[in-house]
């Protein structure tokens, strides 16, 4: 296994990557009394559409990637809740626009706890009756989030600015997509993406590295994989502008919602140059939109904002976006007066002084999160799929200049790039 | 048990107020949390919301929130939160600060000094102008927080539970939501927010936290003439939360336009966080609803496939049980009954040995967990205060332990069911 220490941090971090594929990470972390584990595939809700060398194209239902997640914990004998439970431990999973994690975090029983992990995510189990069982359980998630104007505000600002790429499309799918569902689906899916070869396992807490790893070894050697066949995955023609300026929508909620979303012209970055491209556009929305800039405070003493207004960039290989926004009783007034903000730092750009803060700012808040186990294991897998280390971050911060802040700013903050969502109260 | 032993040391700052220290390196932040507690009453609800909103926007040495938190982010990002909480029957404002560690920084300023002023500045310090508060960050405030009421609806479950506690507990304080009431907000002068203030600063309960890597006896220096000396004749009178027996079950039924319907239970436990039988309670509640292998998740989730959640909550320092589900409105009825049946079948004496060591393993692991986190720690050593049960994390996984069957069968006996509320969508008239 690979050493590799991040000094700044005080942090060691041991990777190696197995015969069969798998890349594994430990973060031994002293003193912390419990593990978190995370078995993640390089597979989310953007993988519909998808072919393997020498196989057939497939295209999916939407919300097919989390109904998998769902029947992942299905066994043979129960679910595998009740196994991790006997040992102490909570599990979970989850899935995003681009991976699926499976999870535990535990105190007693390590050994025990990460060689389920490994199994039941290695050894799927489900029927047609017992998929057909899980759709009732999902639409109840789906109508949970239907409900949820914080969630739709979103999930309609995605649909707006995209034209074709599947990020416009809800991560669980719609009640009606998930009828399409079938297990022989689910397997298909399964056989592509679950190869140790596109998964990435991450340790993180207080345990003994050696014996981790033999487990790991010992689990991985004793099962049979086919050979990795690279997958292709096919993304739509996807155009640079946005498809719809405005979406609304009335519902039972207490203020008006505004998300205004900056949609990125150019994508296809990794490792560093995403990395850089993330911490720029960072610094950028906290200049511009965090407590401490004054057009927040501006905003915050005209009564058109309330503390739930922010702003956060998402960026990944193949789409990327920025939104800002939250409740306000006024949306034109609010977006008149960013946008005009806008226009003026486009123009004169942010001060030396704003930087150095942000960038201050910025390092103290990336130490805080190195006190959250479960943040560093799920960025620092996210950040591996990308082809960088997470804990390259400070040393990256380092290198910002000022100009490219101000050059970010002028290009991502483009007008002709801007999607709106509104939620308007129903009376 | 490979439990790291973090836990606080606790001194006396005074009437009514104590220090707690945690000294420890394993986070690469410093936590300091100061906690003024409160009866919850209708009189004062209101103002306990906008006070600590209005004393983070500013005070004598920044006049301005920019400037403040300009300010924070100099110290490295350190962040400053505020919240109003309800515990029990006590209103509790909260004051939440987290330094990063200078020695993983380039910097050589005493960040946990500057904290700490920081923080007496705002609490201590406020920006007065002649007899109360500033009347534009007032007007300000009172606005945001009659938003903050209006959003009330925007997460269903959150509202539901708002909704339970007002309708179970009515008369009672623990009725009260800690954000306050549109119809006092008209009635806050500056003037009388400013002697709320101050009978808060000379009355509260006041408990400050200081978690991470610090020298104890500098903590103490520092923080020792944090609050000005008060007499005991100035604190607030504590009480006991008032508890009663349920006459009969009631229902309430509210509409709103939903896609899901929200069923949650309201019981009584009559057991309290200091009660000798709440230990058994907690296995009860655990075996029932609180973990994915309990019963209410096999049964209306797995087994039915009624619900995507369904689970149970206690409320510890008053005596409460809370189940939660999120259901299609036409199958109200049978989620009902299914959840009534499973507290029904542990009634009768139906636990099996299997669950009830589970449901131990994943609370001792719970336990366990807690010293992983500054807030978590936090949050259980004040809960144990209002509790009257100072516990180590190791004797409480000795309580949790000794539990037996019978104990947990006869707490599942004491509770009593109380309300049913359900948030239904509404009704679609037929031609």
């Amino acid at each position: 296994m690979n050493r590799l220490s991040f000094d700044t941090i005080n942090e060691t971090l041991y990777e190696e990557t197995l015969s069969n594929g798998l890349r594994v990470y430990l973060l031994p972390k002293e003193g912390f009394s419990k593990t978190y584990a995370t078995f993640t595939t390089h597979y989310g809700s953007i993988d519909n559409h998808f072919q393997v060398q020498g196989g057939e194209e497939v295209q999916v239902p939407d919300g097919i990637a989390h109904f998998l997640e769902h029947k992942m914990f299905e066994k043979k004998e129960g679910d595998v809740f009740q196994e991790f439970s006997r040992n102490g431990a909570s599990a979970n999973a989850f899935t995003t626009f681009d991976r699926t994690s499976y999870l535990f975090s535990a105190t007693d029983k390590l050994e025990e706890n990460l060689t389920l992990l490994l199994d039941f995510v290695q050894e799927p189990y489900f029927t047609e009756k017992t998929v057909e069982k899980e759709k009732g359980i999902i639409e109840q998630e789906i109508r949970m989030y239907d409900d949820n104007p914080d969630f739709l505000v979103y999930a309609n600002l995605l649909e707006g600015m995209f034209h074709e790429h599947p990020v416009r499309i809800k991560i669980a799918g719609t009640v009606e997509s998930i009828q399409k569902i079938t297990d022989k689906m689910l397997y298909s899916c399964y056989e592509h993406f679950y190869h140790p070869a596109n998964m990435i396992l991450f340790v993180v807490g207080g345990f003994e590295k050696e014996l981790i790893f033999e487990l790991i070894h010992h689990n991985q050697n004793e099962k049979h994989f086919k050979e990795f066949r690279p997958i292709e995955r096919y993304y739509p023609y996807e155009p640079a502008s946005i498809k719809q300026k405005i979406t609304e929508m009335e519902m039972p909620v207490g203020n008006h919602k505004l998300l205004i979303g900056f949609k990125e012209k150019e994508n296809g970055l990794t490792g560093v140059d995403l990395l850089i491209r993330e911490l720029t556009t960072q610094i950028a929305l906290d200049v511009l939109f965090s407590q401490s800039s004054e057009l927040y405070q501006t905003l915050y003493d005209k009564g058109l904002i309330g503390e739930d207004f922010g702003a956060d960039y998402s960026g990944e290989f193949t789409y990327g976006y920025s939104i800002v926004g939250g409740d306000t009783p006024d949306p034109d007034r609010l977006l008149d007066l960013i946008l005009k903000e806008l226009e003026r730092i486009r123009q004169n750009g942010t001060s030396p002084e704003q930087f150095e803060r942000s960038k201050k700012k910025k390092a103290g808040r990336f130490l805080k999160s190195l006190n959250s186990l479960e943040f560093i294991a799920s960025q620092y897998t996210r950040f591996m799929f990308n082809e960088i280390h997470f804990f390259e971050i400070p040393n990256q911060l380092e290198t910002i200049q000022l100009s490219q802040i101000n050059q970010r700013i002028v290009e991502h903050f483009d007008p002709d790039q801007m999607a709106l969502s509104i939620i308007r109260p129903k009376k | 048990l490979g439990v790291h032993s973090e836990s606080f040391e606790s001194i006396p700052m005074g009437e009514g107020m104590q220090l707690h220290i945690c000294s420890t390196n394993k986070f690469k932040t410093i936590v300091i949390q100061v906690h003024l507690a409160i009866p919850l009453e209708r009189n004062t609800v209101t103002m306990g919301a906008l006070l600590p909103n209005v004393l983070k926007r500013g005070s004598k040495d920044y006049s301005s929130e920019l400037k403040l938190r300009q300010k924070l982010d100099d110290l490295y990002g350190a962040t400053l939160e505020v919240d109003t909480m309800k515990k029990g029957e006590n209103l509790v404002m909260a004051f939440r600060m987290e330094i990063a560690l200078e020695r993983f920084l380039r910097n050589s300023t005493d960040l946990f000094a500057e904290a700490v002023r920081l923080l007496s500045s705002i609490l201590l310090h406020p920006n007065k102008q002649q007899d109360g508060f500033s009347e534009n960050v007032l007007t300000i405030e009172k606005e945001n927080l009659q938003k903050r009421i209006d959003a009330m609806i925007d997460d269903k479950m959150r509202y539901a539970n708002i909704r339970t506690a007002e309708e179970m507990c009515a008369g009672e304080p623990y009725a009260l939501t800690t954000l306050g009431y549109k119809e006092d907000l008209a009635g806050i002068t500056p003037e009388k927010l400013y002697s709320f203030y101050q009978q808060v600063i000379e009355g509260a309960f006041i408990d400050l936290y200081v978690v991470g890597e610090v020298e104890a006896d500098a903590v103490k220096d520092r923080c020792a003439l944090l609050f000005p000396p008060r007499t005991q004749a100035t604190l607030f009178k504590r009480k006991p939360p008032v508890d009663r027996q349920v006459e009969q079950t009631r229902t309430v039924v509210e509409q709103l336009e939903v896609s899901q319907g929200k069923l949650h239970l309201g019981f009584r436990t009559h057991i309290r966080y200091q009660d000798e039988d709440y230990f058994p309670l907690l296995l009860f509640n655990g075996v029932y609803g609180g973990f994915p292998n309990s019963r209410l998740f096999i049964h209306v989730r797995e087994k039915e496939s009624l619900a995507y959640y369904s689970v149970s909550r206690l409320e510890s320092l008053k005596g409460l049980m809370i189940v939660m589900s999120g259901i299609e409105v036409s199958n109200y009825e049978k989620a009902k009954e299914i959840i009534l049946k499973q507290w029904e079948d542990i009634k009768a004496g139906n636990i099996t040995d299997r669950e009830l060591e589970q449901t131990k393993a994943m609370i001792v692991n719970q336990m366990k967990e807690l010293s992983d986190t500054p807030y978590s720690m936090i949050d259980y050593h004040y809960n144990s205060l209002l509790g009257n049960r100072m516990l180590s994390i190791l004797e409480y996984i000795e309580m949790v332990q000794g539990v037996r069957k019978d104990q947990v069968i006869d707490a599942s006996r004491k509770i009593e069911l109380d309300l049913i509320y359900f948030l239904r969508n509404r009704e679609v008239e037929s031609a």
